[in-house]
């Protein structure tokens, strides 16, 4: 088992809109998710349906059951749709404000209702790092799975953000969700991931994490679908860029 | 789980700026909690606000300008930089790519971007200072942080609503322990806001007199703002004896905001901190508790406290002093207990009168001297049941 690794036992991700999924050749890969009950459904966003919906299509390709894992959720603003509306009726006098809707708009809404929804008393994480958010959650996972925890599941979503609150932003709704374990030895073939290291970003590729915080993770997947190995960006162009390696037992 | 040193420690909260204040405070026992001023409210609630003048954001960090930046700049500089210059000693230390910040928040700069809403709504004009991504993306304070100390480290924030710092100081120990970094600056920052004061008040968990957490009248929270910062460091240094030496985490698997009556999930997070710290429940010499003056979260917490520690160990809320931080409140009590531990007291319960009598708990309601205090441990609780409990010890771990 070589430490400096970690094993990627499944993968997920899933869009907004059946534009966005055709776009980047994941079709059918919506917000549908079996595990979020119908009464929350009604009462949930978007970016709360999209981590769902990321996060159990890669507990089912890693084969592993959603309430043996560990929880990071990662994202720029988590509810930010939820939280436009609590400031827009703030800013309205429209009081008092929905009680749902504010405990609805905290960060670790998605990972609170995953808990639930799936029986999980593992410790749950909600963090953000903007742009660099996948990276850094990334490098979260990979300091847990060296400390306390032997497996997790890792999810990095972000809805398209109220235009009041960034102007003229094009971010794709999107959510990106990986299972990685700590112990590669029963899975030879799993694709292994280094830890995350920032590089100097001069002269770096632009990333489809220029377009959303969640699409930094775009690359990974495409480059585990195609079993490419190497040191593959997973933050957005800028002054600073992370890597992280990714080695096939074929490559 | 390898123990990592706190070389240096400060919070600003309605208390006052800096260690000094705090402390006076918690021996004074004197409650900063009075009828909510920075925000108008059609309701009647004390609140924990920072009175004292907040500094002022450089120019070439302006971008960053929000009320929670300036309660972290606040914590950075009070008590003549203090912080900063153990935070500067690190630098020269490990150098600056070796030093990570995590800070946990609530609501980040919401404050900036709920008064930018009402400015558009009544001009039309989107005011020019705000700006989304330097100040509410949840990063944005850690950031700020970051550049304003000239670390070079990773930096990301944590929110999970009231758990966020206490979480921060347990990832901060993770990057060392795992060698990515040999210092973290962990703790968190919230400031109050329109959205938390209407948002707890819809749920009808604010008080309308000062909170009175463990009172057998209690009756909701008082929120409050601040700031708790801690450096966290591989090695002594010969600055430090005190340590964290285990911390445990969980999540209830129940409500959203409704605590698991039993306390399950906080009692699942106080026996792995004591796992991981490979303490019996009988070597905690005291409790910090979130204790945040709701019936049923108090309840819970206290229910939690006797199935794990039985009715012996002395344990207070002081949330009576402060008011909930949210966010910072991890940090804040991280703070408050290290000051326990290291001028040899444990803390009361700010605002109690009448113990509740179904907690035949030891709750504090004064401070109580303790010269040979030792291990201490303290609990937060949030939304989503997501809970964190961390234990600092004086002595080595071995000791």
């Amino acid at each position: 088992m070589d430490r400096a690794f970690m094993a990627v036992r499944g993968t997920g991700i899933s869009f907004e809109s059946q534009e966005a999924a055709l776009q980047f050749d994941f079709q059918g890969c919506d917000m549908q998710t079996e595990l979020l009950p119908a009464r929350l459904r009604r009462r949930t966003s978007s970016a709360t349906k999209m981590a769902f919906a990321a996060a159990e299509r890669a507990c089912k390709n890693a084969g592993i059951s959603p309430s043996e894992l560990p929880v990071i959720f990662t994202s720029s603003l988590g509810e930010s749709g939820v939280t436009d509306r609590l400031c827009s009726d703030i800013a309205h006098q429209h009081l008092p404000v929905s009680p749902t809707r504010f405990h609805n708009s905290v960060h670790n809404t998605a990972s609170g209702y995953w808990s639930i929804a799936v029986g999980n008393k593992y410790p749950a994480m909600a963090m953000g790092g903007y742009h660099d958010g996948f990276a850094l959650g990334l490098l979260e996972a990979w300091s847990q799975l060296h400390t306390i925890e032997e497996k997790i599941l890792l999810v990095c979503f972000e809805e398209r953000l109220p235009p009041q609150m960034l102007p003229d932003n094009n971010w794709i709704g999107c959510a990106t969700a990986f299972v990685l374990t700590a112990d590669q030895t029963d899975v030879a073939d799993a694709p292994r991931l280094g830890l995350p290291h920032c590089e100097d970003g001069r002269g770096s590729q632009l990333n489809y994490g220029d377009l959303s915080p969640a699409l930094a993770a775009m690359p990974l997947l495409q480059a585990i679908k195609q079993r490419i190995s190497g040191a593959i960006q997973v933050s957005p162009a800028g002054d600073a860029i992370w890597f992280a390696e990714l080695l096939h037992s074929d490559g | 789980m390898l123990p990592v040193f706190v070389t240096a420690y400060t919070a600003v909260t309605a208390c006052g700026q800096g260690k000094k204040a705090l402390l006076d405070a918690l021996l004074a026992q004197k409650s900063a909690l009075k009828p909510s001023r920075l925000i108008k409210l059609e309701f009647l609630t004390y609140t924990g606000e920072i009175d004292s003048p907040l500094p002022e954001i450089s120019s070439a960090l302006q971008p960053y300008n929000s009320r929670n930046a300036r309660i972290a700049l606040a914590a950075l500089d009070c008590e003549k930089g203090a912080f900063r210059n153990a935070i500067n000693q690190a630098i020269s230390r490990y150098g600056p790519g070796r030093i990570a910040i995590i800070i946990g928040t609530s609501t980040s700069g919401i404050y900036e971007t709920e008064l930018a809403y009402q400015a558009e709504l009544t001009t039309g004009i989107r005011p020019a200072a705000f700006d989304f991504k330097h100040q509410h993306a949840w990063v944005a304070t850690a950031e700020f942080m970051k550049k304003e100390l000239g670390l070079a480290g990773p930096c990301y924030a944590i929110s999970t609503a009231c758990s966020s710092s206490g979480k921060a100081v347990a990832a901060g120990q993770r990057l060392i322990e795992s060698g990515i970094a040999d210092a973290v600056v962990v703790g968190g920052v919230d400031s109050i806001c329109h959205m938390t004061l209407h948002g707890f008040n819809s749920l009808e968990l604010t008080s309308e007199n000062p909170c009175r957490p463990l009172d057998r009248d209690r009756d909701g929270i008082s929120l409050g703002e601040g700031a708790g910062l801690l450096l966290i460091e591989r090695s002594a240094n010969n600055h430090s004896d005190v340590q964290l030496i285990g911390y445990g985490e969980s999540s209830d698997a129940y409500h959203m905001t409704a605590p698991h009556p039993e306390g399950a999930g906080s009692a699942q997070a106080m026996q792995s901190a004591l796992n991981m710290a490979s303490l019996k429940p009988e070597r905690i010499d005291y409790v910090n508790l979130h204790a945040t003056g709701t019936r049923l979260n108090d309840q819970s917490e206290m229910r939690a406290m006797a199935s794990l520690f039985g009715l012996n160990t002395p344990c207070s809320g002081t949330k009576g002093l402060t008011g909930h931080t949210l966010g910072a409140a991890g940090a804040v009590e991280a703070v408050i207990t290290l000051l326990g531990l290291e001028n040899g007291f444990a803390p009361g319960t700010c605002g109690i009168q009448h113990v509740d009598e179904a907690f035949c708990n030891h709750v504090l309601t004064e401070a109580l001297m303790l010269s040979d205090i030792g291990c201490v441990m303290s609990n937060n609780f949030g939304f989503g049941g997501n809970n964190v409990s961390l234990i600092f010890a004086r002595e080595p771990a071995n000791g």
